[in-house]
């Protein structure tokens, strides 16, 4: 297996040289060392012979086997103690350069070299190993700490799920699995990519007792380890230990834990942001729609009212209005229809656009053919005359969903319409840029006030300049750029040179045609 | 006078029925009334009305079901009636076999102008003919040759492929997705911008003004339509 080459890869690389230095047994090299250490010892014994006595001579002998001692175990302090007798005897006891039985004395003198060494071996073995350990914890503790800060960084379940099994599977010296649950809160075990049913019913049982679950007999993901949140398992954990006996130790065991315990807390923090965020959406959304349908039932009732009232008026039977009024009766029927269906057009491009950004259908549009469209069902409405379209034929397809970019042209050609005055021309033009397509319809009435260049774009926002009654209920401008943020395009509100207001709505150009020739 | 045409309206609404059948018949024709799918599919087969206005939103039975068996049965124009939201099914009638839509609510005069035109067209269905002829344009359907103004215009087999297509059924409404299937076969259905491409290509050939199509005209979200402008 490869790990990419990382921060943690490279504490992993100290923390397997700890391994290997504590499983080292002593070799052969640390019993010969004892030869030139007797050596030494002897001739600086011969060195200081003549103003020494024997007890003098001991002494050097000793400080070579603790110097042995304090750098090898037992058995070469014990050898190199041997080797040093040998020579004291042979060197130093009468009959001096033979081997000489020893007396008494010199029996003492090789007991008390022996224990000495085994002490001082002893004690010694007892602190390298405490070092040891300490070097591993750290290099442990480093690892651990760049695994929980790497792991902190990473965004999406999926992400977590590949990091965990790459970091950990390095870390625990064994091929790693992970699981985590769906929103439904149940353990999503599609993804667990294990070969059997058996293995399957491991990660299953692990999650739901919140019990680590291990099967000796079992090839592959033998070892479950239930990723605990602060209420329930959020996930499971599997190992298929690489080495013989790799989870035997109990630091390992540990470890697993501790990684079993940081990958739990990170799901769980996801899974508590994507709650968080599912129900900031829904608590917008109901707020959203409880407003709206305030000023919806307001909007749709005005001019049903002046329906209601005019066809009452005509289809009386004994009236006496002259056929003048009649007829204004009538146009205003008409004109409160078209208002009506307006509001509804706009209450359709609401609901689409508050039911997502997926269910929009984007398809590559011709501007020319949008706003073409969006004049045409401006017809009725009469003044269309007055816009003025200027699209070059260049201008590529926009990708858009054309019944809401419609919308969103409908509502800015009317708003221009409406409060630009009497036979003013509205421009409306387009132009190319990196990866989108501009369009500006641009007008020469009052211009908005440039703080409130912004708030036009709020939900029910009325401008200081717009009148009551003109049949405005403050969303058009809402809906345009909630359109074209659904297209991850800009709406914007400017000033025009000499006068009037430019509303610019920036849109994603669509993909370049890959395939055009003839075969 | 001549032959009163015909309109067999489906539409389950009693008081959009009476609105249109003052309309159709202050215009001259005469009409037929249905209130269910399966009335109005059992009085186009009795009366073999001239053209069918037909709402998607019928109560017993899928608008589009209705427009595939009546086209099946009759080759009768069928100008079906969607709400704004109706899309998906107003394209899926298109499909069936519709040959245009209006779109409720309609102002009188819109849906007036479909029947007529419709009305106008359904001679070429009813009568496959050889060669397309108006003003200006000239197709020989057996001889694939497009002539404008009496001269040949050479076009791409695809651009023929499209043209004849649209002018085969002139008036009729035809999807993107019928024209992608015919022309570039099934697997290119979303390929939208092969179509815009080559609709600019046809126009640029065979319209005066390209950028104001008289002939092949766009339906905005839908497909394209022949006008042949006679």
């Amino acid at each position: 297996m490869t790990i990419e080459s990382s921060p943690v890869r490279f504490q992993l690389r100290e923390l397997s040289l700890v391994r290997m230095r504590s499983a080292m047994r002593s070799p052969l090299s640390h019993y010969l060392v004892a030869f030139p250490i007797a050596a030494a010892s002897t001739a600086i014994s011969q060195l200081i012979s003549p103003h020494a006595q024997l007890a003098d001579f001991v002494m050097v002998y000793l400080l070579g086997v603790t110097a042995v001692a304090m750098r090898s175990g037992l058995g070469p302090s014990l050898f190199a103690a041997c080797v040093s007798i040998l020579s004291f005897d042979f060197f130093f006891i009468p009959p001096k350069l033979a081997w000489a039985w020893p007396d008494s004395a010199s029996v003492l003198t090789f007991v008390g070299m022996a224990i000495m060494a085994s002490v001082i071996s002893g004690l010694n073995r007892g602190v390298r190993r405490e070092r040891e350990a300490a070097q591993r914890n750290e290099a442990l503790a480093k690892a651990l700490y760049r695994f929980s800060s790497e792991l902190a960084e990473v965004g999406s379940l999926q992400q977590l799920g590949t990091f965990a099994e790459r970091h950990l599977g390095a870390l625990l010296d064994a091929e790693v699995l992970v699981a985590f649950c769906a929103s439904d809160g149940e353990l999503d075990v599609s993804t667990l990519r294990v070969g059997s049913d058996k293995e399957r019913g491991l990660a299953m049982a692990s999650w739901s007792t919140s019990e680590r679950v291990e099967s000796p007999s079992l090839r592959g993901f033998n070892v479950w380890c239930p990723l605990r949140g602060s209420h329930r398992s959020v996930g499971v954990l599997g190992l298929s230990p690489r080495g013989r006996g790799a989870l035997d130790r109990g630091e390992q065991r540990e470890l697993l834990e501790t990684c079993a315990t940081q990958v739990a807390g990170a799901v769980e923090r996801m899974l508590l942001a994507a709650a968080a965020r599912r129900a900031e959406l829904q608590a917008e959304t109901e707020h959203t729609r409880s407003s709206l349908l305030a000023a919806v039932s307001h909007d749709l009732r005005t001019p049903l009212a002046s329906i209601l009232a005019a066809a009452t008026t005509v289809a009386k039977q004994d009236t006496r209005i002259s056929a003048e009024a009649r007829a204004e009766l009538m146009s205003t029927i008409v004109d409160e229809t078209e208002r009506l269906n307006h509001l509804v057009a706009n209450l359709l491009a609401m609901t689409k656009l508050e039911s997502g950004v997926l269910l929009l259908k984007r398809q590559p549009e011709e501007v020319s053919e949008l706003v073409g469209s969006a004049v045409a069902a401006l017809a009725s409405r009469g003044g269309t005359e007055r816009i003025r379209l200027a699209i070059p034929e260049s201008i590529p397809c926009v990708d858009v969903d054309s019944l809401l970019i419609e919308q969103a042209l409908i509502n800015l050609l009317e708003n221009a319409l409406r409060y630009a005055p009497g036979t003013s021309p509205i421009d409306v033009e387009a132009e190319a840029g990196d990866g989108v397509v501009v369009v500006r319809v641009c007008d020469r009435g009052p211009g908005i006030l440039p703080h409130e260049r912004e708030k036009v774009f709020e939900k029910f926002f009325r401008g200081s300049g717009t009148r009551h009654g003109d049949g405005g209920a403050g969303l058009g401008l809402t809906i345009c750029r909630a359109a074209a943020r659904a297209h991850q395009g800009k709406l914007k509100a400017l000033e025009r040179l000499n006068g009037g207001t430019c509303m610019e709505l920036t849109l994603p150009r669509a993909a370049d045609l890959t395939e055009t020739n003839e075969e | 006078m001549a032959l009163q045409s015909l309109v067999l309206m489906i539409e389950d609404e009693p008081a959009m029925r009476r609105t249109l059948r003052l309309a159709l018949q202050d215009e001259g024709y005469a009409t037929l009334e249905a209130a269910t799918a399966e009335d109005g599919l059992f009085q186009a087969s009795l009366r073999s009305p001239n053209l069918v206005l037909l709402d998607l939103g019928l109560p017993d039975r899928d608008g589009v079901d209705v427009a595939r068996l009546l086209r099946r049965n009759h080759q009768i124009p069928i100008i079906v009636i969607s709400a704004r939201d109706g899309e998906e099914q107003q394209i899926q009638a298109l499909d069936a076999g519709a040959n245009d839509y209006v779109q409720k609510p309609f102002r009188q005069g819109e849906l007036l102008a479909r029947v007529r035109a419709a009305l106008r067209f359904s001679r070429y269905i009813t009568v496959p003919s050889e060669t397309f002829h108006n003003g200006r344009l000239r197709i020989e359907f057996s001889r694939q040759e497009v002539f404008l103004d009496g001269n040949k215009v050479s076009l791409t087999p695809k651009q023929y492929k499209l043209l004849a297509l649209l002018a085969r059924e002139p008036g009729r409404v035809l999807t993107h997705q019928v024209l992608l299937r015919e022309v570039w076969g099934a697997s290119h259905v979303d390929q939208i911008q092969y179509l815009r491409v080559y609709m600019k290509q046809l126009r640029e050939k065979l319209e005066a003004d390209p950028t104001r199509p008289t002939m092949l005209a766009t339906v905005v979200r839908v497909g394209y339509r022949f006008n042949p402008g006679d």
